[in-house]
């Protein structure tokens, strides 16, 4: 795709601003039921908890017009035991499916230590996972900032 | 000039209780003032004794500004030195820290001596065993000096202030009340600010930034912040706020050379042919369009640090982190290689070492303590670039190590700055891909305090001996995808996959024993490519978990190619 190409692609997703916010609200969802439902400790954040960077290697053009985000939730101090762990997955994939994320893949799975990613159409990846402590992130797709959008064109 | 042990001495309680001292003098001299401009001189008292009485209260007067001016001066002067030797102490407290806990003890002359109990050291790792002692002891012997001399001119400018005053020497700025004397005489008595050493060390430079006063550094910061920019030793928190404070001077300046070429070549009837204005305009739009890059990779969420920002030389160089060095646990420095520069390379590498920083933490909180994790950047030096030009003529060819010889030596420093501005020092990571990797590992070749290495995409790493890389033993890691034609070039000492003691780590499609599956990297610039075999091997040596790499002993085609012959290296 050329440079017009990716903006023209981008534009048809929401805006960073908007994505994060989406997302933020998932994650919050997912980590309140979380405790609610499976008595996991309560989250401790992360000294940042969002951070940015340029778009990846599908949209190298973009430059500052465009930008994906890393979301994190820190960790729940300890295990989210075996027994519960497929539940909690459910939970997690019913609560993400309706913000358009896919099927959950399992990326570890044994003892005591277990992952999941989930994606959706933009490119993001939520991870869920637990092992000495319980975590949950995303990482967003590229989308344009606010400004670029509202431009209707590339810079 | 005080020695060391005089400096541990120094108590800043005694300047205090003077400076309150004379606090009290100088409000009860100047609440004097509306007392002598009544008195001897009642209001209708004319005639010659009444013009005497009025010379003498004016002489009184003048010799009053003066006295007040003098104790502004010796009050300002004692209350700065006061807050310095504050400063002073505690950079003597860390000092004598470093030293008690690594066994050493530092003489009244100021003299390091090595006081570590008698041990047996293993011979295998004897070396390093004093490599590390000597660092220690270069880092104490430079925090020392800096303290005597911090100390001597300290002591310096107050026996000069102290000295002026004695002598008169303070004057009152021709002030008419007693009040302005004091301002006059207070704007006498400051001591000076101390510029950093000249071609200090890190640790040089880390004992003199240490020595300052909160107010003094950041009026350095805020005042000079070309001092300290780029000066390594100093901590990331003071080198980002002074080089983003320089952002806009660099670019001023840039922008008027920018125009001043530019109307060169329209005043000129052959343009650029017979001159090398066109040229250099360029490389001032290539250096423009850094700036650009910079600007735009910091306005990006997350905490970052500017922590060189150079555009001396042809091409623009700066190093930016994400996170924060001063306070990560692990950090991990990366240097890129052939056709890197700041405007072309910047977003793209920190996104890469952003994702890294992302997927180490997420591992750490996952697995282990929840560590932060600080990735930087670092494109300080003249990489090699592709041009025709470039690779037969410049100086900074790719087919000669004088570029990463260069930037070894400016890459170093950069290493050991990291250590030396901390109080504890983190897990410390050097990366290096391609031609970064030889520059990577001429820089190790030097006493960085770094305690692991990955290279990756390797054309050789300036020896042909891993015991040359000055890191623990077992802590150089060599990646090396399939299909990497770099990697097997052997051109800067032998290929790195054929190194005894080198860990090869994988770059091939894996699962792990968690059941973790990650994707191969192949050719010679996907070794950061998410979810990679290749960036999982980088995260957990970056996050101190080096047991977890996936190693790769196979060699592939091309390095049956590049085998070494024994006896040749």
């Amino acid at each position: 795709m050329d440079h017009n190409e990716q903006y023209q692609a981008l534009s048809e997703r929401p805006d960073i601003e908007e994505a994060q916010a989406r997302y933020e609200g998932l994650l919050s969802t997912i980590r309140d039921q979380l405790v609610a439902e499976f008595g996991i400790a309560e989250w401790k954040p992360p000294a940042s908890p969002v951070r940015g960077s340029a778009c990846g290697p599908d949209f190298t053009d973009i430059d500052a017009d465009g930008e994906i985000r890393r979301l994190s939730s820190g960790s729940s101090p300890g295990n989210l035991p075996d027994e519960r762990w497929t539940a909690a997955v459910t939970l997690v994939a019913e609560t993400a499916r309706g913000l358009g994320f896919g099927d959950p893949e399992v990326v570890v799975d044994r003892q005591q230590d277990h992952e999941v990613s989930l994606k959706d159409e933009y490119g993001a990846e939520l991870l869920f996972g637990t092992a000495a402590n319980t975590t949950l992130s995303i990482s967003t797709g590229c989308h344009l900032t606010k400004a670029a959008k509202e431009r209707g064109a590339p810079a | 000039m005080p020695t060391y042990g005089d400096i541990r001495k120094w108590q800043p309680a005694p300047l205090e209780a003077t400076v309150t001292g004379l606090n009290q003098r100088c409000d009860e001299l100047v609440g004097l003032s509306d007392e002598l401009t009544a008195s001897g001189v009642p209001e209708g008292w004319t005639g010659e004794a009444a013009d005497g009485a009025r010379a003498e209260r004016d002489r009184l007067q003048n010799s009053m500004e003066l006295l007040v001016a003098a104790a502004a001066a010796v009050r300002r002067g004692v209350a700065e030195a006061s807050d310095a030797v504050e400063a002073l102490k505690h950079s003597v407290a860390e000092t004598d820290s470093i030293a008690e806990r690594n066994h050493f003890v530092i003489r009244e002359d100021g003299s390091v001596v090595d006081n570590a109990p008698v041990t047996a050291h293993d011979p295998a790792h004897i070396d390093e065993y004093f490599r590390e002692r000597q660092r220690v002891q270069q880092e104490l012997a430079d925090r020392v000096e800096q303290a005597v001399r911090r100390g001597t001119d300290i002591d310096s400018d107050l026996a000069g202030v102290l000295r002026a005053a004695e002598k008169g020497e303070i004057n009152d700025g021709g002030a008419t009340s007693l009040q302005d004397a004091l301002n006059a005489g207070a704007g006498q008595g400051g001591l000076s600010t101390i510029g950093p050493p000249e071609d200090g060390s890190p640790y040089d430079n880390a004992g003199w930034w240490d020595s300052l006063s909160e107010a003094e550094q950041q009026a350095i910061i805020d005042e000079h912040p070309e001092w300290i920019g780029n000066l390594d030793g100093v901590p990331g928190e003071a080198r980002d706020e002074a080089n983003r404070a320089r952002l806009e001077t660099e670019r001023a300046a840039l922008e008027a050379r920018r125009d001043e070429l530019q109307a060169d070549l329209d005043d000129n009837w052959f343009g650029g042919t017979f001159t090398s204005a066109d040229a250099e305009l360029d490389a001032v739009n290539a250096k423009l369009d850094s700036l650009d890059a910079i600007e735009e990779t910091l306005a990006r969420p997350g905490e970052r640090q500017l922590l060189l920002l150079d555009m001396s030389d042809e091409r623009a160089e700066a190093a930016i982190a994400n996170g924060n060095i001063d306070t990560a646990d692990h950090v991990a420095v990366f240097t890129p290689g052939l056709t890197s520069t700041v405007d072309g390379s910047m977003g793209g590498y920190d996104n890469s070492m952003a994702q890294l920083q992302f997927r180490t933490e997420e591992e750490l909180a996952r697995y282990g303590d929840g560590g932060s994790v600080a990735t930087v950047t670092w494109i300080g030096y003249q990489a090699p670039q592709l041009s025709v030009g470039g690779v037969l003529f410049d100086s900074n060819s790719v087919l000669s190590d004088g570029s990463a010889q260069r930037g070894a030596d400016s890459l170093a420093p950069f290493l050991n700055g990291i250590d030396a501005s901390r109080d504890t020092d983190p897990n410390l990571t050097a990366l290096g891909h391609s031609y970064g990797s030889t520059t990577t590992g001429l820089a190790l070749q030097q006493n960085t305090g770094v305690d692991s290495a990955v290279f990756f995409g390797s054309p050789g790493l300036g020896t042909n001996d891993v015991d040359n890389i000055n890191v623990p033993t077992g802590n150089a890691h060599y990646i090396e995808a399939r299909n990497d034609a770099v990697g097997d070039l052997g051109y800067f000492g032998i290929d790195p996959s054929h190194m005894d003691g080198m860990n090869h780590v994988s770059a091939g499609e894996t699962t792990l024993p968690d059941g973790r599956t990650l994707t191969e990297s192949t050719g010679h610039s996907a070794y950061m490519d998410d979810s990679s075999t290749s960036q999982y091997n980088l995260s957990v040596v970056v996050g101190g978990m080096p047991d977890r790499v996936v190693t790769d002993d196979g060699k592939g085609f091309g390095d049956i190619l590049s085998w070494p012959v024994p006896g040749t290296y």
